[in-house]
C-alpha cells in the first residue's frame, strides 16, 4: 500500500511537486506517467525518504519511510539503475544489500537467477549493459522480499524481450498481493504492464484512475459489411458514429454496447475493437500543454 | 501489510493475518522454488554494527579500494627491501628503520576512506545506501569507524612487515636489531593515522569529488605549511597541521597545545562538521 497525501515540494520559488495525492492498492500495478521534468522522480524520492516533502505526507504500508525499522523488507526501491558502483560485481552489490536487509546469503543467487543474471553475478557492474543494470536493480529491490515495489523508469535501456520479462514479473508480483508503482515517460512502455495510471504534468496530477477507464475515452472502432446500414443502426441505438480516415466508424462508447446495437439491427460486423490508437493522444493531451521544454 | 514490520513467527509463513484481507501467498518473484515457504527471515532494525560491517566491506570490495590497499603495502615492501639492501653492518634501529613506512601508510591509507565517501556521490550509490539505511548519521559514523579500523589494520600490517624486514636486515648484515623507541613509533603512528583518517573522511564529505578531495587532502596542508614558513615563519605553527601531528606524536604531546588544538580545529574539526552536516542534509539524486 502506497499513500501520497497532498504532497508538495518546493525548491525556492519553483514548485517541483504541487499538492499531489494518489494511492496504490495491494494487487495492482500503477504506472506513474509524465514527461521528463514533470515531478515523477521527486515524488518517488519523497516516497523513499530521500527528499523531505515541503508539506503533505507520503506513507508506505501506513508508515513514514523513516519509521520503517528495515525499509527494504517492506518496500523494494530502484530509483536509478545507473547509480551502481561499476567496480563491484553484481553479486557483491547484492551481498551488501543482503547484509542490510538481514536475509540469508542463498537469496543472492536466487535473485540473480530470477532476474536472469545467474551467469553475470561474478562480473563487475561496469561491464553490464543498462538493461543488465536494470535487472540488477530489480534484484536488489526484490531481495528483501517486500510487499511494495517502487521502480523509476525500469524499462529504460531494456530490450523488448526484457520489457516483456519485467511485465510478467511485475504482474506476478501484484497477483500475489504486492503493490507496484513504476514510472515512465513513455505510455507505450508500460501500457501492457499497468492496470492503474497516475499522470503528472508540471508537478500536478492531471489524470488518475484505472487504465481501462482512462482509455475508455478513445471509444470503439467498428466496420461492417454494409457501412451505411451499420451507421444507421448505431444511430437508431442512440449512438453517434463518426467516420474515420480509414473508413471505419468511431463510436464514443465501449465495444460491447456497439456490438449489441449491431446485433439488434442484424448488421454483420467484420471488425470491432477499442480505439487504442488514442493512447498516445490521451497522454499528450493530458500532458502536452503543461510540458515544460523550457525547464 | 503491517506484518512485515514484525518478526515473522515460525509457522505463520506464507499466510497473512486475517485482518489483512483475503489470505494471499507472499508477493515473491516468479520462480517455482520460491513458491515454497521460505525460511523465516525475521525483520530486524539495522544496527550500527551491521552498518559498520557493510561500510568496511565497501572499502575493499571495489577495484579502486583493492588496488590502493595493495599499492600501499607494495610501497612499504619496496621501502623495506631498499633499506635491507643498503644496510651496513651496524645495529638496525627499528624506530629509524620503520619511520618512512609508517608515515607513508598513515598518509595514504585514509584515502581509501575518503574515496568510500566521495564514491557515494560520484557513483551515486548514495541512492541505494540511504534508501536501505535511511539513518544517514549512523551510516556516516559507520563509514568513519570502518575507515579508522582499516587504517589501523594497514598500519599494523606494515609494522609487522617492517619488523620482519628490520630483523632480516640485522641478521643479514650481522648488526642485530634494537627495539629502543619502538613503542613510540607505534603510538605516534596510531595517533597520526587516526587524525589523518578523520581528516581525509571530512575532506571527502566536504568536497564529494574524488580527484579534488584527494588533491586537497594531500596538497592544501603542505601548501599552507610551505607558504607560511616562507611568509611568517614565527607564527606558522598556529595553523600547520603537520607540525601539530609531529608534536602530538613526539614524546611531549602537550607542547604548544593551543597551536596544536587550533591547527586540528581548522584542518580536521571544521571540515568534519561542515562536511558531515552537508552529507546529512544533502538531497540524494
Amino acid at each position: 500500500m502506497i499513500t501520497v497525501e497532498n504532497v508538495t515540494r518546493r525548491y525556492g520559488s519553483f514548485v517541483a511537486v504541487d499538492n499531489v495525492s494518489f494511492e496504490c492498492a495491494p494487487g495492482t500495478v500503477t504506472g506513474f506517467l509524465g514527461p521528463n521534468g514533470a515531478g515523477k522522480s521527486t515524488t518517488l524520492r519523497i516516497l523513499a525518504g530521500l527528499t523531505p516533502a515541503s508539506s503533505g505526507r507520503a506513507t508506505i504500508s501506513g508508515r513514514d519511510y523513516h519509521a520503517l525499522p528495515n525499509p527494504g523488507r517492506v518496500v523494494g526501491i530502484m530509483l536509478d539503475a545507473a547509480a551502481q558502483h561499476p567496480g563491484r560485481t553484481g553479486s557483491e552489490t547484492l551481498r551488501l544489500a543482503a547484509t542490510a536487509l538481514g536475509v540469508p546469503r542463498q537469496r543472492i543467487g536466487e535473485m540473480l537467477d530470477v532476474v536472469g543474471l545467474a551467469d553475470a553475478g561474478g562480473r563487475r557492474v561496469g561491464q553490464y549493459s543498462l538493461g543488465m543494470r536494470q535487472r540488477l536493480g530489480i534484484a536488489t529491490a526484490l531481495l528483501g522480499d517486500p510487499q511494495v515495489l517502487i521502480l523509476d523508469e525500469p524499462a529504460n535501456g531494456m530490450d523488448p524481450e526484457g520489457i516483456r520479462w519485467m511485465r510478467e514479473l511485475l504482474r506476478d508480483f501484484a497477483a500475489r498481493g504486492g503493490t507496484v508503482l513504476l514510472s515512465s515517460h513513455l505510455l507505450s512502455e508500460v501500457q501492457a504492464t499497468v492496470d492503474h495510471l497516475v499522470v503528472i504534468g508540471r508537478g500536478r496530477i492531471v489524470a488518475q484512475g484505472k487504465l481501462a477507464d482512462l482509455l475508455h475515452g478513445g471509444g470503439t472502432l467498428v466496420r461492417g459489411i454494409d457501412q451505411p446500414a451499420l451507421a444507421a443502426a448505431l444511430q437508431r441505438a442512440g449512438l453517434q458514429p463518426e467516420q474515420t480516415s480509414a473508413g471505419a466508424w468511431r463510436v464514443a462508447t465501449d465495444p460491447e454496447t456497439v456490438a449489441k446495437a449491431a446485433m439488434d439491427a442484424r448488421q454483420l460486423v467484420v471488425e470491432i475493437r477499442s480505439d487504442d490508437a488514442g493512447l498516445e493522444d490521451l497522454f499528450f493531451s493530458l500532458t502536452g500543454d503543461v510540458d515544460r521544454h523550457a525547464a | 501489510m503491517t506484518m512485515s514490520t514484525l518478526p515473522a513467527q515460525p509457522g505463520d509463513h506464507p499466510q497473512r493475518p486475517a485482518s489483512d484481507g483475503p489470505a494471499r501467498s507472499r508477493p515473491t518473484a516468479s520462480v517455482a522454488h520460491l513458491d515454497e515457504p521460505y525460511p523465516a527471515m525475521p525483520v530486524r532494525r539495522i544496527g550500527i554494527g551491521t552498518m559498520f560491517r557493510i561500510e568496511f566491506r565497501k572499502l575493499v570490495d571495489t577495484w579502486a579500494g583493492k588496488l590502493l590497499l595493495a599499492g600501499i603495502l607494495g610501497i612499504v615492501a619496496v621501502i623495506c627491501a631498499w633499506l635491507i639492501f643498503r644496510q651496513d653492518g651496524e645495529q638496525v634501529n627499528f624506530a629509524d628503520f620503520g619511520r618512512a613506512q609508517v608515515n607513508v601508510v598513515g598518509l595514504l591509507a585514509p584515502v581509501i576512506g575518503l574515496m568510500a565517501i566521495t564514491a557515494e556521490w560520484t557513483q551515486r550509490t548514495a541512492l541505494t545506501t540511504f534508501t536501505l539505511m535511511p539513518r544517514r548519521g549512523q551510516v556516516l559514523l559507520a563509514k568513519v569507524l570502518a575507515s579508522l579500523v582499516l587504517t589501523i589494520a594497514t598500519i599494523a600490517a606494515s609494522l609487522l612487515l617492517t619488523a620482519g624486514s628490520a630483523w632480516l636486515a640485522g641478521q643479514l648484515h650481522g648488526g642485530g636489531v634494537s627495539v629502543a623507541g619502538a613503542a613510540d613509533v607505534v603510538r605516534s603512528t596510531l595517533i597520526v593515522g587516526a587524525l589523518t583518517t578523520v581528516m581525509a573522511s571530512a575532506f571527502g564529505a566536504l568536497v564529494a569529488q574524488t580527484a579534488i578531495a584527494v588533491a586537497l587532502y594531500f596538497l592544501a596542508p603542505t601548501a599552507y605549511s610551505m607558504i607560511s614558513q616562507a611568509l611568517f615563519p614565527e607564527a606558522a605553527k598556529w595553523l600547520d597541521v603537520f607540525s601539530a601531528f609531529d608534536r602530538l606524536s613526539s614524546t611531549h604531546p602537550g607542547a604548544d597545545l593551543p597551536a596544536t588544538l587550533l591547527s586540528i580545529t581548522v584542518w580536521i574539526v571544521i571540515p568534519a562538521v561542515v562536511g558531515f552536516t552537508w552529507a546529512m542534509r544533502r538531497e540524494v539524486k
